[in-house]
């Protein structure tokens, strides 16, 4: 099943979300309305406060079952773009969208990203930045990408990396070796 | 009277043969003094069994004529005294011929094969043309007036090199006397997906495109044939550019793994099912 895919430098498109200047978790906000299910969900970060070197997810908005996870990236230099998959429990959690983040815009880039849903349960995603330019580097925590979810059950789902690298700026792409992912659990409550 | 009658049979008659299949487009000089044409045509030289009046016109288009067999023309001037006494010098050939059906219609880049055309009026020693130049007929044996195979190629059939660009191309046949019949869009050259994979390097992209891919191609991204920088195994449509429709057949796929024909998702490993 392919659910969206979108390419800000073909289309030409302004990103989703708007640049904040500076801040460590950037972007604005990202939408998505439906009819009200009576569930309520949050995300809860495995690793809250992570430290250098990692890609970890954690809450940016919860509003009724929708919630919206920002994936970020934490101290680490010379990105160029990064690959993986998100899985998730497809009973209890769906896949509604995505929007840009600020760390591969920097410099008033326009990145790449790819993001489909070739299954239930699995959303695969590339990111990066476009043609034969540098990498960038994560000063703090920054948001590369995000990633909206509708918690479908009442219960907790595992949302969580596979076959995920951070690249870096070389060619051929290389893994920026020493990278931890960390996902965490969507909670849903009625 | 005379003088005009010998002004009359003085006509120099050329072919265009580019009718339809069944016809023959021919034309002619203009005569002086002449008030129309008639167009003799037969199965024997010099024995013309119908004609048609074209009137004052120096260009005509003879149809119905019956494929796969050889027609003599001629014409001849009239005016208010009569129609001159002798036919111009007689042509002689076949009527067009038509395209009807290349089989396959379509292949994918780096493809070898035999493609059967399908049509009429194709003589023995005629040739085949296709308007991409990566798509080589060659070798083409005349099987029978309305079929001819011929050995096709697109190159190229290795990595490192621009492929042939996809899209529908034009199949024309020519026979040994010049004459072509064409028909526009009947072949396709199709993008060959088992050179989506871009990253095919051991891990867990191999075999499967995922976001490695797509950050492959994003490093060349706008790049150029021509340019440094081009690499043309990402030029996955052939058109000289690294761009937008190239990652439109990752995205498309994005999450699928190789199952030999194809990419799929049910032929993934099952840790990343």
């Amino acid at each position: 099943m392919i659910k969206r895919t979108r390419w800000a430098v073909l289309l030409g498109l302004v990103s989703l979300v708007a640049a904040c200047g500076g801040g460590g978790d950037g972007g604005g906000d990202t939408v998505v309305t439906g009819p009200s299910s009576g569930i309520s969900a949050s995300f809860v970060a495995e690793r809250p406060a992570p430290g250098a070197g990692t890609v970890s997810m954690v809450q940016y908005t919860a509003v009724g079952d929708v919630v919206t996870v920002n994936l970020r990236v934490t101290d680490t230099n010379g990105i160029y773009g990064a690959a993986f998959d998100v899985v998730y429990d497809p009973s209890r959690v769906r896949y509604e969208d995505w929007a840009s983040g600020v760390l591969l815009e920097q410099g008033g880039h326009s990145p790449n990203y790819t993001v489909q849903v070739p299954q239930a349960g699995r959303v695969v995603v590339g990111a990066s930045r476009n043609g034969a330019v540098s990498g960038v580097n994560a000063v703090g925590s920054r948001v590369m990408i995000r990633l909206v979810f509708r918690a479908t059950a009442v219960g907790s789902s595992q949302i969580s990396f596979q076959a995920a690298s951070l690249i870096d700026d070389q060619f051929p792409p290389e893994d920026i070796t020493g990278t931890s992912w960390f996902g965490g659990s969507l909670n849903a409550i009625r | 009277m005379s003088i005009r009658r010998c002004v009359l049979a003085c006509i120099a008659l050329m072919v265009a043969w580019s009718a339809h299949a069944g016809s023959i487009h021919m034309r002619w000089d203009a005569v002086s003094g002449a008030t129309g044409y008639r167009v003799y045509y037969g199965r024997a030289t010099g024995q013309y069994s119908d004609s048609v009046n074209v009137g004052n016109t120096t260009s005509a288009v003879v149809n119905g004529l019956a494929d796969c067999t050889e027609w003599h023309l001629a014409v001849k001037a009239y005016n208010s005294v009569g129609e001159s006494p002798s036919f111009s010098n007689e042509i002689v050939g076949w009527a067009r011929p038509q395209v009807t059906k290349p089989t396959p219609a379509a292949a994918i880049q780096g493809a070898q094969f035999t493609l059967d055309i399908s049509g009429s009026n194709f003589q023995s020693g005629a040739n085949v043309e296709v308007d991409n130049p990566n798509v080589f007929f060659d070798s083409p044996t005349v099987m029978s007036c309305n079929q001819i195979q011929v050995a096709a190629t697109i190159e190229p059939t290795a990595d490192g090199v621009r492929p042939a660009e996809i899209g529908l191309y034009t199949v024309t046949v020519v026979n040994p006397d010049d004459v072509y019949g064409s028909k526009s869009g009947a072949f396709e050259v199709q993008v060959d997906p088992a050179r989506f994979d871009l990253d095919d390097r051991q891990g867990p992209s191999r075999q499967r495109l995922d976001g490695r891919d797509t950050i492959w191609l994003s490093h060349l991204f706008g790049s150029r044939e021509g340019e440094a920088g081009y690499y043309p195994d990402s030029d996955f449509n052939g058109d000289g550019w690294v761009d937008g429709e190239d990652l439109a057949y990752l995205a498309s796929n994005l999450g699928r793994c190789w199952d030999g024909a194809g990419w799929s998702v049910r032929v993934c490993p099952e840790t990343i099912q």
